[in-house]
């Protein structure tokens, strides 16, 4: 079960072909580096636009999402067993 | 010009919900899954490839399935992740072809005929398109491909094969798949319709073929008996025939919910109706349509009531489409019982283009409010303004279907 967190995080990625990929993300002071990415969900309400990519880092899979009108990032899940 | 018959392709993800699910979560994987609208319903609105296998149906009771399948997990479905598939699947066949067409939320037809000088085979561009699915949406999502001279043989072709595999069906093998194929496998023959097939003995749709004319006028009528006589020569019948045409401008628009449990609280109803109303009344804003006819419907234990009226103007504001629903419609409701479910619908759908304007100054008001609701909403998002009866608590937002019933809003 995925449980919220809904914090800010600073995450750090690269471009290749105009597509984004994080590559590592920074919570709590320490620094998670992304395994895979299992799925990238595009969310649009009105013009709110948000990209949610589910992230595998140390062996647990994390939900981050970028807004992408604010250019924010906000770790908002991660999956509980 | 090419002598070749034409061939069709229908594309079906497997176990969509659950498989997308599976494929976000890695933790998911492998294991039966029952996937419900939200934790604590109690029905399966869609079950894994691993979940299917031991016998869990889509529509299935959780209960049920927990005392039979006592390893089942039971997860909420998301909405998002399978509509941005879908629209990620909707870009991909376009890019194929331009003859794609999408059917429902995880089934695409791609007309393959005119790209036949660009793939070797029908069969060359079905493995092509997997393997695009696979690189779109990962590595544990599967589909079933069927590949025939029309629709309703590709469509039969995928339903009736084992998941993740392509299935081409040559002129020869069509009468073998209609006779072995169940009538419920059948697209277009639904549980109803099949009941009264096996009324008349016919359980495969080629058995169609060697019923008497009179009997099947007299058990589903003459329009269906028309419909089923194409079927059961592999032909198309009405409804997949219009989807190479333009689509139509949607005649109505209706939203229900099903409640966790047995409601009498009338400020309850009340807040949901609203809530229900004021999405119709945004989809039908957006599409720019306004409606005469409102209907609603309630039912809760064993027990339904509807009821409806055509209105000699039309109506595509969110206030007065509430008055008819609630201080009309609603109030006329004399022998109440506690409900579960609620349904509003707007129908006789028009362009505002064709409807003249009310001259009124309380309508002119109204619509000046509601325009600047709706650049609001268009910017912020749904219920970014709303009245104050959904200020506080939860919100009924709108869900994709798998059906797909509004895909001309979805994808305005």
């Amino acid at each position: 079960m995925y449980q919220t967190i809904h914090e800010a995080i600073a995450v750090v990625g690269v471009y290749n072909h105009a597509c984004f990929t994080p590559k590592k993300f920074l919570w709590k002071d320490r620094v998670y580096q992304v395994a895979d990415i299992t799925s990238v969900t595009d969310v649009r309400d009105g013009e709110v636009r948000e990209r949610r990519y589910s992230c595998v880092a140390e062996s647990n899979l994390y939900r981050l999402v970028f807004n992408r009108g604010e250019e924010t990032w906000l770790l908002e899940e991660v999956w509980c067993e | 010009m090419s002598s070749q018959p034409d061939m069709y392709l229908h594309i079906d993800i497997n176990s969509y919900f659950a498989t997308l699910l599976q494929q976000e979560t890695p933790a998911l994987r492998g294991k039966p899954l029952a996937v419900v609208k939200d934790i604590g319903r109690t029905c399966v609105i869609a079950a894994s490839k691993e979940a299917k296998a031991l016998g869990v149906r889509t529509g299935s009771l959780l209960p049920i399935v927990k005392k039979t399948v006592p390893q089942i997990v039971v997860v909420p479905a998301d909405f998002a992740l399978c509509w941005s598939a879908t629209s990620k699947l909707k870009t991909l066949f376009e890019s194929l072809s331009p003859n794609s067409e999408l059917f429902s939320l995880d089934e695409s037809f791609i007309h393959f005929t005119p790209l036949n000088r660009l793939y070797e085979s029908p069969l060359a561009f079905a493995q092509k398109i997997r393997s695009d699915i696979f690189t779109v949406l990962g590595e544990w999502v599967t589909c079933n491909i069927g590949i025939a001279r029309t629709r309703f043989l590709a469509k039969l072709a995928s339903e009736t094969a084992s998941p993740d595999s392509i299935t081409e069906v040559s002129t020869q093998q069509e009468a073998v798949l209609l006779a072995s194929a169940m009538c419920s496998d059948a697209c277009g023959i639904g549980h109803r319709l099949e009941k009264k097939l096996a009324a008349l003995g016919v359980h495969h749709p080629y058995q169609i073929n060697f019923v008497p004319q009179v009997d099947l006028e007299r058990a589903v009528g003459l329009f269906w008996t028309h419909q089923l006589r194409l079927m059961a020569q592999g032909n198309e019948p009405l409804f997949l025939r219009r989807l190479s045409q333009p689509a139509q401008p949607m005649k109505s628009v209706g939203r229900s919910i099903t409640g966790w449990r047995l409601c009498s609280s009338e400020a309850m109803i009340k807040r949901t109706l609203y809530n229900l109303v004021a999405e119709v009344a945004h989809k039908i804003r957006r599409m720019h349509l306004a409606g005469r006819q409102v209907s609603l419907y309630v039912s809760g234990g064993d027990q339904q009531w509807s009821n409806f009226i055509t209105l000699p103007h039309h109506v595509w504001h969110t206030k007065e489409l509430f008055y008819w629903i609630y201080e009309y419609l609603y109030q006329k409701w004399e022998e109440r019982f506690p409900v579960i479910r609620l349904a509003v619908r707007l129908s006789l759908l028009e362009s505002w283009g064709e409807i003249p304007h009310s001259l009124l100054p309380a309508w002119q008001k109204d619509e000046a409010v509601a325009t600047a609701c709706d650049a609001i909403s268009a910017r912020y998002g749904l219920f970014a303004v709303t009245a104050g009866i959904l200020a506080r608590g939860h919100k009924i937002r709108p869900e994709v279907t798998g059906f797909l019933g509004d895909k001309q809003y979805q994808f305005l």
